[in-house]
């Protein structure tokens, strides 16, 4: 497998939690044109069953394209369980499910993770506060993900986009520091990550990487620097032919 | 998709999995594979319709998975205050855009049937 070559033992992960590996959706979710734009649960059932029938390793409800912001805590269960049933109906009980949190407070993000856990979610989708962004230094940050995930009931996944957390980032050697918490398991994150993702691949870490740039010579540049470390650089091929605006990578340790 | 794999990755999440799902199960298994060359060649299109998604926001996003998946026009929008697609001019953009997947998709579907 060229994962595994690359240094990478990629499925190995799963001895307590589900895997993180494969393609995961990250589901829009559907509203009606009532005034309270309730969600429509004719034409989201009818997604997720379509999802999930087609095979992908993993659902994201609540992510950006989920429209997150805008669900209560009520509905993202409700959406969790939909999508369980779903996953059950068609065979694949143990489907992996991620939950995004959108609270502005520590206190509000753990009460997203347990309604997750409660609702059958397996993984949390975790963005950081950013109303008082003025006060989040990379400490504050690092601590912010710590608490949470000392107390969360369902592992963290590190949710890195700056463009909706007032340009908050969670960088590499943040990462390094949030990478030894034992419930912290991935991170989706902006290209300069790539830089630590090809060096902490021969550590076997794990992380997720998600970009949000634009700027494609800046990617460029970040993947030369990638291919002067990696292993197998043979493996590598042209960065500009994947859809990297929306593409979330991890790695499993 | 495919660089990341190559310095360790395994796997990934993509709005583009909402329309066309199994061609990007597709590509990770080619890669898994050690089928670089066709993987290349997969991501090479999907990079395509990957631009309407990325451009066309979420609004767009939905409305034209709504459109090729044959959802309800009224289940289209997105929740208030994010604006609605309504721009004839960029609803056929993104219509043109993101079908680049469409062929391959639909061959995928056929053969699973």
């Amino acid at each position: 497998m060229p994962s595994n070559e690359s240094g990478i033992a990629a499925q190995t992960v799963t001895m307590n939690r589900p895997a993180l590996g494969g393609i995961h959706v990250p589901s829009l979710t559907f509203f009606s044109t009532s005034s309270k734009q309730e969600i429509d649960w004719d034409t989201q059932n009818k997604h997720l069953r379509f999802l999930i029938a087609s095979g992908v390793h993993g659902i994201v409800l609540a992510g950006t394209n989920g429209e997150a912001i805008t669900l209560s805590r009520t509905e993202k269960s409700e959406l969790v369980r939909a999508t369980r049933k779903a996953a059950r109906d068609l065979g694949a009980p143990n489907l992996p499910i991620s939950l995004g949190t959108s609270g502005t407070s520590t206190r509000d993000v753990l009460d997203d993770c347990t309604a997750a856990k409660e609702a059958g979610a397996d993984f949390a989708l975790v963005l950081v506060p950013s109303f008082f962004h003025f006060a989040m230094t990379k400490d504050a940050i690092c601590e912010f993900f710590e608490e949470v995930a000392d107390a969360s009931p369902v592992p963290v996944v590190i949710y890195n986009f700056p463009g909706v957390a007032a340009g908050l980032n969670v960088d590499s050697t943040m990462l390094d520091r949030l990478a030894k918490h034992n419930n912290i398991v991935g991170v989706k994150a902006s290209p300069n990550l790539y830089i630590f993702y090809a060096r902490r691949n021969t550590d076997n870490n794990i992380a997720y990487v998600r970009w949000h740039s634009q700027d494609h010579k800046t990617l460029r540049d970040i993947f030369d620097f990638t291919i002067l470390r990696t292993r197998r650089p043979e493996r590598l091929v042209d960065p500009c032919s994947f859809g990297w605006r929306h593409w979330l990578h991890h790695w499993s340790r | 998709m495919i660089p990341a794999l190559s310095v360790g990755g395994t796997g990934c999440i993509t709005g583009v999995g909402n329309l066309y799902p199994r061609s990007c199960v597709k590509i990770y298994d080619l890669y898994r594979a050690g089928e670089l060359e066709a993987a290349q060649k997969l991501q090479y299109t999907l990079a395509v319709s990957e631009l309407g998604f990325g451009d066309g926001g979420i609004n767009g996003t939905k409305w034209v998975v709504g459109e090729l998946l044959k959802y309800p026009e009224s289940s289209r929008d997105c929740r208030r205050p994010y604006p609605k697609f309504v721009s004839q001019e960029k609803q056929e953009w993104i219509l043109k855009q993101v079908r680049a997947l469409e062929a391959d998709e639909a061959s995928l579907q056929k053969q699973a049937k």
